[in-house]
C-alpha cells in the first residue's frame, strides 16, 4: 500500500510514518519544512519519499498523489488566530480533497479530535462516545474547535458525495515524548507551578505510538462512506492520578494548586452574567474563564473507545505505565518540564 | 460629510450588504453590519467555499458564494465590502460598480492613481458611492488631534511626522512565512504596500498640500521576502515639512502621528490610544511645561488602562472601522459626501505613487 501522510513532520506524524514503514507500506511523507525543528530520522530509508510543501498552496500537491492508495491527513494548525487556523486546517483540507479527486485517490483517514464534542450538552458523569453531539456553537469555544469541525464537515461531505471513503479518528489527549500536558488538566502557570482544574475528571489519554497504530489500521481497512472512531487507551486515569504520575517524572517537581472545577465554573458563570448585563458581551474573556471552555476541559465525564477496538481490532500496545516511562526517557535522567502544551 | 455629492442614491435602509473576502479584516466589517441598523448582511463570498459558508452562518447571512460574479448576479446587493488582497481590489470593485452597487474597499483601493481614476469614472457613471477605508483617521486619538489642529491650538503647522512600526521579522507573522509567502510581497512596495495607505492619508490629514517627496527605501533584514523592509521619506508642502516612516525590523508595534506648530505640539498614538498635547496653557508660560508634564503622566496612565480595556473589549486598533462604516452608510443614505472623499483618496494614491517613484531612483 502506498500512503501519503500529511503533517508527517509533527508529533504524531513521525510515529505514523514509522509504523507505516514497519508494516511494509510505501510512504510519501508530506512535511511543511525539511529544516528547523527535530531532524527526521528517516534518511536513506527505503520505501519513503519526503516531500516539502504547504497545503495552503494547491500547487504543492501537484503530482504527488499519483499512485497513492490512501491519504492519512494529520496536518492542522493547533495555534494561531481563527484566520490562520482556517487557512491551514480548512483551506488545506479543501485543497487536499480537490487534489485527491484529480488523482482519483479514494480513501482518506482524517485525524480529528475530542474537541469537536458539545460538552455542554453532555451531562456531568455522562459517556462521550461517537454518537455524542458535536459542538453546536463552536464560535463560543475556540478556533481549534471551529476549524476541526469544519474539517470533519468537509471530509463527511466528500464521503457522502461518493468522492472517497473516509475514516475520522478522534483521539483524546495524545501524549508522548515532550508532549504530556493538556488543557484538560488545567493551566501551567510556570514550569514550577501547575494549576489543576479539579481532580476527578478522566483524561482520555492515548500514547502516541498507540494512536499511530490505529491510524495505520484505519488506513489499511479501506471503507466506503464514512466512519468515526474515538481513540483512547484503556482505563483512562483521572486528572489527579495523571498529574501525580507526571510529578514522579518532572524535575524540579512542580507545585500543584487545585482549583475545584465547579468553583471555576461558578466564577465563569458570574463573569458571563456580568459581561452580558453590564458590558453587552463585549468583554473578551480568556478561555480558561469561559463557561463553554470549562465544560470542555474539566467536566467529570466518562469516555469510551470501544467501537474502534471492536471494528478495527485495535488494542493499545503500550499501557500507561510504559507510556509514561517512554515519555520521560528515564535512561536519560529527568527532563525539564517544558514539554509543549497542546 | 458636507456638501451634496453628485451621486444619485437609493434610500432603502437597511441596505443589503455583501462582503467579499472573509479574512481577518472582515471581522470589524461584519461586526459593524451585524450591529448596525443601516445594513443587513445578505451574502458572504470567499475563495474558500467552506470559509464563506461558515462566515455566513456565523454572521447570519442567508447565502454564501465562492465566486463574486455569482454573488453579484444572484443577490444584487446595495453595498459591497471588498476585503480581499490588494491585487484583486481593482477587478472586484469594477464588477461591483458595474452591477450598480455602492462599493467600500479596504486599503489600498487601487494599486495606482490611474486604476483608481477608471474606477471613479465608473462609479460616477453608475451613480454610486466608491470609497476606501481610511480607518485610523476615525480612531479617537486621531480624531482628537484633527480637532486640535483644526481649532488652531497648535498655531500654524510646520512639521508632521507619521510613523508606523510593525515588526514583521522578529516573530512569526504572515509576512515572513517562507513556506507559503504572502501575495503582498508582489505588490509595488512589497508588503509595505499593505501599510502605505495609512501613512499617506495620515500625512495628508495634517499636510493637505504636498509639493515634493523624497523617499528612501531600505532593506535591513536580508531574509525579508519583499525587496524592502523600511521606508523613510521626507515631504514638503507650503511651509510645512513632513516625515513618513515605516519600520519593520525593530521591537514594538505602534502607529504615531506628531504635529508641531507655531503654538504647540501634539502626538497621537492609535494603539494604545493616547494623545499628548504641549501648548501654552492658562497657567502661564512659566508653569505651562509643568502642567503639560503632569498632564502627560495622567494621559500615560489613562493610556495604559485604555490599552488593557481595548484588548479585553476586543477593539484593538480597528475602532475606526466602525466609525468610518457608520458615517459611510449614513452618507449613502443621505446622498451627502462620504467621510472619505474621492479627492482624499486620489491625493493619497498620488502621494503613494510619488513615494514609490523614489524607489526607482
Amino acid at each position: 500500500m502506498r500512503i501519503l501522510v500529511t503533517g508527517a513532520g509533527g508529533f504524531l506524524g513521525r510515529s505514523v510514518v514509522d509504523k507505516a514503514l514497519v508494516r511494509g507500506h510505501e510512504v510519501v511523507a508530506f512535511v511543511r519544512s525539511m529544516h528547523g525543528g527535530i531532524p527526521f530520522p528517516w534518511e536513506g530509508v527505503s520505501g519513503l519519499d519526503i516531500v516539502e510543501g504547504d497545503l495552503r498552496n494547491p500547487a504543492a500537491l501537484d503530482g504527488i498523489l499519483s499512485g497513492i492508495d490512501v491519504v492519512v491527513h494529520l496536518a492542522a494548525a493547533k495555534t494561531g488566530d481563527l484566520h490562520l487556523q482556517m487557512a491551514n486546517t480548512v483551506v488545506g483540507t479543501e485543497n487536499l480533497l480537490r487534489a485527491m479527486d484529480r488523482a482519483d485517490v479514494r480513501s482518506l483517514v482524517l485525524l480529528s479530535s475530542f474537541t469537536v464534542y458539545d460538552y455542554r450538552a453532555i451531562p456531568k458523569g455522562g459517556i462521550v462516545d461517537e454518537s455524542s453531539p458535536t459542538e453546536a456553537r463552536p464560535e463560543q469555544r475556540d478556533a481549534y474547535t471551529e476549524t476541526k469541525l469544519l474539517q470533519e464537515e468537509l471530509a463527511i461531505a466528500a464521503a457522502s458525495a461518493g468522492r472517497c471513503g473516509v475514516t475520522i479518528l478522534r483521539p483524546g489527549v495524545v501524549y508522548g515524548p515532550n508532549e504530556y500536558w493538556s488543557g484538560r488538566l488545567g493551566q501551567r502557570l510556570s514550569p514550577a507551578v501547575w494549576i489543576r482544574l479539579g481532580g476527578r475528571a478522566y483524561i482520555p489519554l492515548t500514547y502516541v505510538e498507540n494512536c499511530a497504530d490505529v491510524v495505520i489500521l484505519a488506513a489499511e481497512q479501506i471503507n466506503v462512506g464514512y466512519r468515526i472512531y474515538n481513540v483512547l487507551d484503556q482505563t483512562p486515569p483521572t486528572q489527579k492520578q495523571y498529574v501525580d504520575r507526571l510529578r514522579e517524572f518532572v524535575r524540579p517537581k512542580p507545585i500543584v494548586v487545585t482549583v475545584p472545577w465547579s468553583a471555576a465554573l461558578f466564577a465563569a458563570q458570574g463573569i458571563r452574567l456580568f459581561n452580558r448585563l453590564v458590558l453587552s458581551d463585549r468583554l473578551r474573556v480568556p478561555g480558561v474563564l469561559r463557561v463553554p471552555s470549562l465544560h470542555a476541559r474539566g467536566k467529570p465525564l466518562r469516555y469510551t473507545g470501544a467501537r474502534v477496538r471492536r471494528e478495527l481490532g485495535w488494542q493499545p500496545a503500550v499501557p500507561l505505565d510504559q507510556g509514561m516511562l517512554r515519555t520521560f526517557h528515564p535512561e536519560a535522567g529527568h527532563v525539564s518540564p517544558s514539554g509543549s502544551q497542546p | 460629510m458636507g456638501a451634496k455629492s453628485s451621486v444619485t442614491h437609493r434610500v432603502r435602509v437597511p441596505f443589503r450588504a455583501a462582503v467579499i473576502g472573509a479574512g481577518a479584516i472582515s471581522e470589524p466589517h461584519l461586526g459593524f453590519i451585524r450591529d448596525s441598523d443601516s445594513a443587513d448582511l445578505v451574502a458572504v463570498c470567499d475563495l474558500s467555499p467552506t470559509i464563506a459558508r461558515y462566515t455566513a452562518r456565523r454572521y447570519g447571512a442567508p447565502q454564501s458564494f465562492d465566486d463574486h460574479t455569482d454573488l453579484l448576479a444572484a443577490v444584487q446587493p446595495d453595498v459591497v465590502h471588498i476585503l480581499t488582497p490588494p491585487q484583486t481590489h481593482g477587478i472586484l470593485a469594477r464588477d461591483a460598480l458595474s452591477a450598480g452597487c455602492h462599493v467600500i474597499v479596504e486599503k489600498p483601493i487601487a494599486l495606482t492613481s490611474e486604476e483608481f481614476s477608471a474606477l471613479h469614472a465608473l462609479a460616477l457613471a453608475r451613480g454610486v458611492v466608491l470609497t476606501e477605508d481610511h480607518n485610523y483617521r476615525f480612531n479617537r486619538p486621531i480624531r482628537k488631534l484633527t480637532e486640535i489642529v483644526n481649532q488652531g491650538m497648535l498655531g500654524r503647522v510646520h512639521y508632521v511626522d507619521v510613523e508606523i512600526s510593525a515588526p514583521q521579522y522578529l516573530a512569526s507573522t504572515r509576512y515572513n512565512d517562507r513556506r507559503y509567502p504572502s501575495s503582498s510581497h508582489q505588490l509595488p512596495a512589497g508588503f509595505i504596500h499593505e501599510f502605505i495607505t495609512h501613512l499617506a492619508y495620515l500625512t495628508l490629514l495634517f499636510m493637505p498640500t504636498i509639493d515634493s517627496v523624497t523617499s528612501r527605501w531600505t532593506r535591513t533584514d536580508e531574509g525579508c521576502l519583499s525587496p524592502f523592509d523600511g521606508l523613510d521619506a521626507s515631504v514638503e508642502g507650503g511651509d510645512a515639512t513632513g516625515r513618513i516612516r515605516f519600520i519593520s525590523t525593530c521591537y514594538g508595534s505602534s502607529i504615531r502621528v506628531r504635529v508641531r506648530g507655531t503654538a504647540g505640539e501634539a502626538e497621537a498614538s492609535v494603539s494604545p490610544p493616547a494623545l499628548r498635547l504641549n501648548t501654552l496653557r492658562s497657567v502661564g508660560s512659566q508653569l505651562s511645561p509643568f502642567y503639560c508634564q503632569l498632564q502627560d503622566g495622567l494621559i500615560g496612565a489613562r493610556s495604559a488602562i485604555g490599552g488593557v480595556a481595548e484588548r479585553l473589549l476586543g477593539k484593538g486598533g480597528y475602532e475606526g472601522v466602525g466609525v468610518f462604516l457608520s458615517d459611510t452608510y449614513a452618507s449613502i443614505a443621505s446622498g451627502l459626501d462620504a467621510p472619505v472623499r474621492t479627492s482624499e483618496i486620489a491625493a493619497s494614491l498620488q502621494l503613494i505613487d510619488q513615494l514609490i517613484q523614489g524607489m526607482q531612483s
